[in-house]
């Protein structure tokens, strides 16, 4: 059966569309075309109509045109609309116009870049002209740097690599910034959150080093939909931009189909899992060989689901060819080898997380099966566009897990379907990071008096920084004052930079197979967790915490391991607070300890707890920002226990509320509750950053407040469950006392509603 | 809470009870280590002068020696950059910086030049006591490279001249001084000694090649923050050893020089007729000059030391064996296996290569083959590839041996 002969199929069988919610055809869409601008270099036109292209798409032109009148801007369109054409053109052609030109293109990662300047290379030999392009990254070899410090037009890198190997170096590429006319970032959206908010440190970096050598760039950017890319590209880029959303690229037929996993336990709200339903679904596709990819939410259900699906071909060699997982933590030349077997048609499976969702070049998809809500629309697009890049029928099918805002989209396709809700945040002024970022300025270039960075409290700052004995006030400047080399204590994915890396002990010779970031350390490879990687099982025999090393051994078991992590929370500072009502509302800065003190062992398939160990590891804290709701100390009619019940499925049902509006993922955001808080000496529910400093959404959850809770109460009330369920407040087994949790927390609910 | 306490918070135990910004020390640089203070448009700097005569000896040699250092030496060492260079006109310098990892942010505090002018050779220092005398510093040396216009360093190709661009560009100076004529005596050291010496900092040159030891100095990891406490206490003392460091370090460096440019006009009684010489060959030989190179690795070969010797006798054969001259390769193998060594090999393999392929003359390379082949079992390398290899070359020679014979027989 081909992809729409199983379409047909599907909607035949009523056992499988009565889990159907929604199946909606995107009609295959005409192409709006524009010709060029007169002032594109005929070589460039040329080469691009050897290509076949002989008109723009319409965002195509209003791009080219809009840098051509000196404007920033950044460009929204959807999945393959040729957006590379809206910073390639431009900056060829202004390359043409003045040779002296220089560029610098920005992919959020090494794999991306790679792939999108194989198109600008074309492009350049096509229309024979000599620009050059190099990447330069960590992968570049040594010999090969100082050419491109001197000769690059065009210099490909990621953020990572600006910050440590370019900014602290900027002497050596004198070049490029007096005549760096563009910059380029590419899928913009993507730097939320922490990474967003290094990223516009590091930005406030170039700019300070490019008026240091006299340039101005402008900033082109490229944005998936979401609410506000206008806004969000301002804020990291620092400049002033213009929003290009008028899509012109044609689009074929495509499918998209959300798919609910039937209730098994009505009374609880117990659904089969959607791992299981999308591992149908996947099998049913590979078996009749459409080439599907598969997203899950974690790296653990990524190796999970290999290992069921490989068994389709019987255990023969042949799953471990077509059938792979892709993530985060497999070494560079194995995710190549994946990249490349998708694109030759050799591998008709691949289960991956987000990495993939970015544009690397992995070939025309014929469908995809999301597993889970990836947590934003913008992602959920992205991820179903890869099916179907080209042309022809795709379908995407999404498939709800049984949490709370899952359901929330699977029941509610207009708000997925309508005009995107979501709000792409940073927080360029994190203390923690905008110090570090200063840290690294001041040894790039000396602060002037007076001088601002990002901030108005740039010389206060810089006053600490001098009591630090980190850089020295003569005259009227301040100068790095240390041997440190302060990009290298930075690390912009992630809180920490401190990596643990993952060690095979099975063989006689020792081979590192993936890492870790610190935070995640205790809860993945605390010893005894099974680690999973590409399907294949190992357990942790030893963690040196001290050196960041897990070694693991190859194991054969039907169980997986999951931790439990406490924590404990202590205001530190209020920012913001309304306490008029007997309902009040806060926002401020908190220190949270968390600790993993225990593990259990859960079996494969049927998901049952078959025990447990304890874990003793250090306890890591972390200062950051978090938003609270305090209750007055007694409720009418509720007693202790009902208040603590109802605080329980509070927090549950927050921790999956408050992402519809932050545009991050549930564990961005965490949620705790306090039944006698030690700071407002009240039953309190906290919902704080999980990055130290905070990335700017306790402040906007302060202010949607109201709304937040309207949604709570929606979520709750949809559930079909009697009492409570994973759905909603969360697993029953959690609350004590006899009373319905649901109807506790929906009291709760409504008495802060009613205090709004 | 306001926002230092909040930074306190974040960078704990940062804030320390801040000095005053200039404190008066007895101790400050102008107490300790006579010097004076030069004065240009972008400010002023400290500058510590010193003057030798020419007969001053450091390093066992007389600084003037350099004086009559023929330009090819000069090549020989530093490249055809160096071409036309007057040994009277180099620029000697050494820096020392406030990192050790270079970036933007590392900025030289102390600039050591030395040069000749009339009878003397001059050490200057030029020494920055804040962040805001670099200017001036800059100022004055730009004058000096360009009355110079060349460099001599040691590593300054890889560090001290690189940072020096940087800091000039930094302080929006346009100076061009990148592709001066540059002579890093670093790289010709490595050729010379690294075969000699388990490492080739200059340190380590100076105490096992000039004979230099000196007492009391500063270890180079230690210097950026023996700068950052001076600046916070204005007590020159610690600075006193850097500087101290820093002159003999620009002293060393013409030494070093002699040192090279004596062993180059006269390898063979200028050198330790050992794996100096081996070094100075592979020096001409970096520089193309075969014969020199030739004369020295043929002085090697009949070395006492059998490593040198060894060593020689490769390199020499291999070229032997390119450009024809065999039989003179075969000499040394010979002369290798005469003093009948225990472990080497590579002799009887060559030798038993050339009376196989060569003379065809399988007699005597069988028994060449055999020897090796046993030495090979005695020093226990059995199941070793090259012990396979060995045997299979056996074998062969015993084969065309027979086949010979045979052919013999039948005519």
């Amino acid at each position: 059966m081909n992809l729409e002969q199983m379409l047909d199929y599907i909607k035949a069988s009523d056992k499988i569309m009565k889990n159907i919610t929604s199946w909606v055809e995107l009609p295959a869409r005409e192409a709006v075309y524009t010709e060029f601008p007169d002032f594109i270099d005929g070589r460039i036109r040329a080469a691009l109509d050897r290509r076949g292209v002989r008109r723009l798409y319409s965002h195509q032109a209003s791009a080219i045109q809009a840098v051509h009148d000196g404007n920033s801007i950044v460009v929204v369109t959807p999945t393959a609309s040729g957006k590379t054409m809206c910073y390639n053109v431009p900056v060829l052609d202004a390359i043409l116009k003045d040779e002296e030109s220089r560029a610098l293109f920005l992919f959020p990662t090494k794999a991306l870049s790679q792939d999108q300047t194989s198109e600008l290379h074309e492009l350049i030999t096509e229309a024979g002209v000599d620009v050059k392009t190099f990447t330069y990254d960590g992968d570049t070899p040594q010999t090969a740097r100082k050419a491109i410090r001197q000769a690059g037009h065009i210099v490909v890198t990621n953020p990572d690599m600006l910050h440590s190997g370019i900014l602290p170096h900027h002497t050596k590429w004198t070049k490029l910034f007096e005549n760096l006319k563009f910059i380029v970032i590419d899928e913009i959206h993507h730097y939320r959150g922490v990474f967003g908010s290094h990223l516009a440190n590091v930005l406030r970096r170039l700019r300070r080093i490019c008026n240091f050598y006299g340039s101005d760039p402008i900033f082109i950017c490229c944005s998936a939909t979401i609410a506000n890319p206008a806004e969000l590209a301002s804020r990291i880029t620092g400049a002033e931009v213009k929003l290009i959303d008028n899509n012109g690229a044609p689009t074929a037929k495509k499918h998209i189909i959300f798919y609910n996993p039937p209730l098994v336990n009505k009374e609880l709200g117990i659904r089969r899992s959607s791992l299981l339903e999308a591992e149908g679904l996947a099998e049913t596709l590979i078996r009749n060989n459409v080439q599907t990819i598969v997203f899950t939410r974690s790296r653990l259900n990524v190796e999970v689901l290999v290992t069921y699906l490989k068994d389709i071909y019987h255990g023969s060699s042949e799953g471990d060819r077509r059938v792979r997982g892709y993530r985060g933590g497999y070494l560079p030349n194995l995710r190549r080898e994946i990249e490349r077997g998708l694109r030759e048609g050799s591998i008709t499976g691949v289960v991956s997380t987000n990495a993939l969702e970015l544009g690397i070049d992995i070939g025309a998809l014929e469908a995809c099966i999301i597993c889970g809500y990836p947590g934003t629309i913008a992602s959920t697009w992205q991820q179903s566009g890869r099916a179907g890049r080209r042309s022809g029928v795709s379908a995407a099918f999404l498939v709800a897990s049984s949490s709370p805002l899952d359901q929330y989209i699977i029941n509610n396709p207009d708000y997925f379907f309508g005009k995107s809700p979501e709000n792409g945040l940073i927080n360029p002024d994190n203390l923690v990071i905008l110090y570090n970022h200063m840290k690294c300025a001041a040894f790039e270039l000396p602060f002037e008096n007076g001088e601002k960075f990002g901030v108005e409290t740039t010389s206060e700052i810089l006053s600490f920084m001098e009591e630090a004995r980190l850089i020295r006030h003569v005259g009227d400047r301040w100068h790095w004052m240390s041997d440190v080399f302060p990009a290298d204590e930075i690390s912009l994915r992630s809180a920490s930079n401190e990596n643990f890396i993952i060690i095979d002990i099975s063989e006689p010779k020792p081979v590192v197979i993936g890492e870790s970031d610190r935070f995640s350390a205790p809860m993945l490879l605390h010893e005894e967790a099974i680690y999973i990687h590409e399907g294949v099982q190992y357990q942790v025999e030893k963690l040196d915490f001290d050196d960041k090393k897990a070694y693991v051994r190859r194991v054969n078991v039907d169980y997986y391991t999951d931790a439990n992590l406490a924590v404990d929370l202590k205001v530190i500072d209020v920012f913001r607070d309304d306490t008029e009502k007997p309902v009040h509302r806060s926002s401020g800065e908190v220190s949270v300890s968390s600790l993993v003190t225990m593990f259990k062992k859960i079996k494969l398939h049927t998901h049952e707890n078959i025990g447990s160990g304890p874990v003793t590891l250090p306890e890591l804290e972390m200062h950051t920002t978090s938003y609270w709701v305090s209750l007055p100390e007694s409720i009418p009619e509720m007693s202790q226990t009902d208040v603590q019940n109802g605080l329980l499925g509070l927090s549950n049902i927050l921790a999956n509320a408050a992402p519809i509006y932050l545009m991050c993922d549930p564990g961005d955001i965490r949620v705790v509750y306090q039944v006698r808080a030690t700071f407002t000496q009240r039953p309190t529910v906290y919902i704080y950053d999980s990055f130290p400093g905070g990335v700017g959404f306790s402040d906007k959850l302060y202010e949607l407040h109201g709304e937040l809770f309207e949604t709570a109460a929606g979520m709750v009330k949809q559930c079909g469950c009697e009492t409570g369920c994973p759905s909603c407040v969360g697993p029953l087994n959690e609350f004590t006392g006899t009373d319905n949790p649901k109807e506790l927390t929906l009291k709760l609910i409504d008495l802060i509603r009613d205090n709004v | 809470m306001d926002l230092r306490s909040k930074l306190g918070l974040y960078k704990e135990g940062a804030a320390k009870p801040s000095a005053p910004l200039r404190p008066q020390s007895e101790n400050d640089i102008d107490r300790l280590v006579p010097g004076y203070v030069v004065s240009n448009s972008f400010g002023c700097c400290y500058v510590i002068e010193q003057k030798y005569p020419l007969t001053h000896i450091y390093g066992s040699c007389r600084l003037g020696d350099i004086l009559g250092t023929g330009g090819d030496i000069l090549v020989t060492l530093g490249g055809e950059d160096c071409e036309g260079l007057a040994p009277e006109k180099l620029l000697f310098l050494d820096t020392e910086t406030t990192g050790l990892s270079g970036g933007a942010g590392t900025l030289a505090f102390l600039v050591g030049v030395g040069f000749f002018e009339g009878d003397s050779y001059i050490v200057r220092q030029y020494f920055i006591r804040d962040y805001d005398e670099e200017a001036a510093m800059l100022s004055e040396l730009q004058q000096l490279f360009a009355r110079h216009g060349n460099f001599v360093t040691f590593n300054g190709k890889a560090f001290d001249i690189n940072l020096l661009q940087s800091r000039f560009i930094s302080n929006r100076f346009r100076a061009r001084f990148g592709d001066f004529p540059h002579l890093d005596l670093l790289y010709p050291a490595r050729r010379v000694w690294g075969l000699k010496l388990e490492s080739c900092r200059l340190s380590s040159l100076e105490e096992n090649v000039l004979g230099e030891h000196r007492t009391d100095d500063i270890p180079g990891a230690l210097i950026p923050s023996v700068y950052f406490k001076y600046l916070e206490d204005r007590n020159a003392s610690d600075i006193m050893k850097v500087i101290h460091h820093n002159r003999l370090d620009v002293l060393s460096m013409v030494s070093l020089l002699a040192r090279l440019s004596a062993m180059l006009k006269s390898p063979l009684s200028e050198t330790d007729g050992g794996f100096e010489l081996l070094g100075m060959g592979r020096l001409f030989e970096a520089n193309g000059r075969t014969e020199d190179m030739l004369e020295c690795l043929e002085a090697c070969s009949g070395s006492g030391q059998f490593d040198v010797k060894v060593q020689a006798v490769k390199r020499l054969t291999g070229i032997y064996k390119k450009n024809g001259s065999i039989e003179r390769a075969l000499e040394h193998w010979k002369a290798v296996e005469a003093e009948n060594p225990s472990f080497e090999l590579f002799h009887l393999i060559e030798m038993a290569k050339y009376y196989e392929h060569k003379e065809k003359n399988y007699k005597r390379a069988l028994p060449i083959v055999e020897k090796a082949v046993q030495k090979c079992l005695n020093a226990g390398l059995g199941g070793s590839t090259q012990l396979e290899e060995l045997k299979k070359r056996r074998d062969r020679i015993v084969r065309k041996l027979q086949s010979q014979n045979k052919s013999l027989l039948n005519q």
